[in-house]
């Protein structure tokens, strides 16, 4: 048995001091979330990091700059899988022995010259195929599913607004959010677009920041709870031949609400990897979270009408991207709410699902974790 | 000068991929000839900073992403040619409309 007992996230920043590094914010977080798990810093002794900056450092020397001494270390790349697919690996650590308290973090801190590098540069396949042409990263070959999903389920732009606009409103209730005004429908079909049919508000704003959580093989007293009930991944589902309309969660859906020994109305929330608004509406169909099959009307009803739960920190919309920290926001968000320390945003949180999604190989991510996590009593 | 696209083509079972890799998705033969892929239907088409995008269906088989040289509707039939890139480190991909 796994517990996850620590959580936290560094304020994210559209503007980082010029003194600040990956690392400054990497090691913000895992000293974080060792203070939320009450724990000692000598108390880890596992340790994994996502981060897409932090060359040429690896794994062993954020692990050195933070004086820690190990039994288990991984590096991940599944950018917004990372999260996910660390914890997968954690969990399985623990269960053997290999390690007792183990701190997962990711993080970034790129500026705009870094970030057109890193998406120029992707993978080899996007080095030598896209950017020449050049596409301009990712928003491209999102705009291509956006329109490709749009016609498929017979979508409007007013519908995929649903997500950014409700989120925008949760966002109001996370101090931490960098962009928390509320966001009105016509000021997203005003808003200039940067891929059509992709606006400014379907893109997730750059941020410095990263996030971290702490594992135990035992939950301290006074220190609350959360467990994983199931983890499902898939990689790679369709060497990227199909039209990602239907994603790989679809194929790993069944073997988690049985694994989970639940359904998705059992949920308190979800926290659905929202690199674009697009991405949210596969998931949820593909998760099991539209009942009826009636997109639209979940994405206005369930979402923007009634304000179900959905990535309750504003998401990375709202929140914002730190880079590989967006395969951990929403996981760390989702343990804020297990945990009951959400602060204003708090709602009743008992059971909730994770999903994290990453790593454009050329025309659509190829790597989906999900999760269904419990508060523990 | 722009050459017709191609894409490789597995000599085993006949499937077409695009971008090459090193083993064939559909029966994980090693080898590859060259297929000619010089039609396309436009599936998606974007503007990003200032450069036309579009998807293509190309009628060897795989979908493409590559410059678009004009806006057309979408089933547009396009002609698919290649350029080198001029640093001669990537390729690229360029949709013609045909109308």
């Amino acid at each position: 048995m796994s517990f996850i007992i620590g959580a936290y996230e560094t304020p994210y920043t559209r503007h980082p001091p010029s003194g600040d590094r990956t690392e400054t914010y990497l090691v913000d977080a895992v000293l974080g979330a060792v203070a939320d798990a009450g724990i000692e810093r000598d108390d880890v002794d596992g340790f994994g990091v996502s981060s897409f900056s932090l060359r040429p450092d690896h794994a062993i020397d954020l692990a050195w700059r933070l004086g820690l001494r190990l039994r288990w270390l991984m590096e991940d790349t599944c950018g917004g899988a990372s999260g996910l697919n660390m914890l997968q690996h954690a969990l399985r650590a623990i269960e053997a022995g290999d390690a007792q308290t183990i701190v997962l973090c990711a993080g970034d801190r790129i500026d705009r010259a870094e970030f057109r590098t890193l998406v120029d540069n992707y993978n080899r396949a996007t080095r030598e195929y896209l950017r020449p042409l050049p596409f301009g990263g990712p928003n491209s070959t999102f705009a291509f599913l956006t329109e490709r999903h749009a016609r498929a389920n017979g979508l409007e732009r007013t519908d995929y607004a649903c997500v950014p606009l409700a989120q925008r409103a949760w966002a109001a209730r996370n101090p931490d959010a960098v962009y928390r005004a509320p966001l009105s429908l016509d000021a997203y079909l005003a808003a200039p677009f940067v891929a059509p049919p992709l606006c400014r508000y379907d893109c997730v704003p750059v941020v410095a920041g990263a996030d971290a959580i702490v594992l135990s093989a035992v939950q301290p007293s006074g220190i609350a709870a959360a467990r994983v009930r199931a983890l499902c991944a898939l990689h790679n589902p369709d060497n990227q031949e199909g039209d990602a309309l239907r994603s790989g969660f679809a194929d790993l859906r069944e073997e988690l609400w049985a694994a989970a020994g639940a359904r998705p109305e059992d949920l308190d929330a979800a926290y659905l990897y929202d690199d674009y608004p697009v991405m949210v509406a596969i998931q949820a169909s593909d998760l099991g979270l539209v009942a009826d099959g009636d997109l639209r009307r979940w994405l206005h009803n369930a979402v923007l009408g009634q304000r179900w739960p959905l990535n309750t920190s504003g998401g990375q919309l709202s929140a914002g991207q730190a880079g590989a920290a967006g395969g951990m926001h929403g996981l760390v968000e989702a343990l804020r709410q297990l945990r009951g320390n959400a602060g204003e945003r708090q709602f009743d949180c008992s059971l909730a699902l994770v999903a994290g999604y990453g790593m454009v190989l050329y025309r659509h991510g190829a790597c989906h974790v999900a999760a269904v996590l419990e508060r523990v009593a | 000068m722009s050459k017709p696209f191609s894409v490789p083509v597995c000599t085993a079972c006949e499937h077409t991929l695009w971008p090459p890799r090193q083993v064939c998705p559909r029966c994980a033969s090693t080898v590859f000839s060259e297929r000619v892929a010089d039609s396309g239907i436009l599936e998606e088409m974007t503007r990003n900073q200032g450069t036309l995008l579009a998807s293509v269906r190309s009628l060897a088989g795989p979908t493409v992403i590559a410059r678009l040289r004009r806006e057309a509707p979408r089933g547009a039939e396009v002609a698919l040619t290649r350029d080198e890139s001029p640093a001669g480190d990537g390729v690229i991909v360029i949709a013609s409309p045909r109308q």
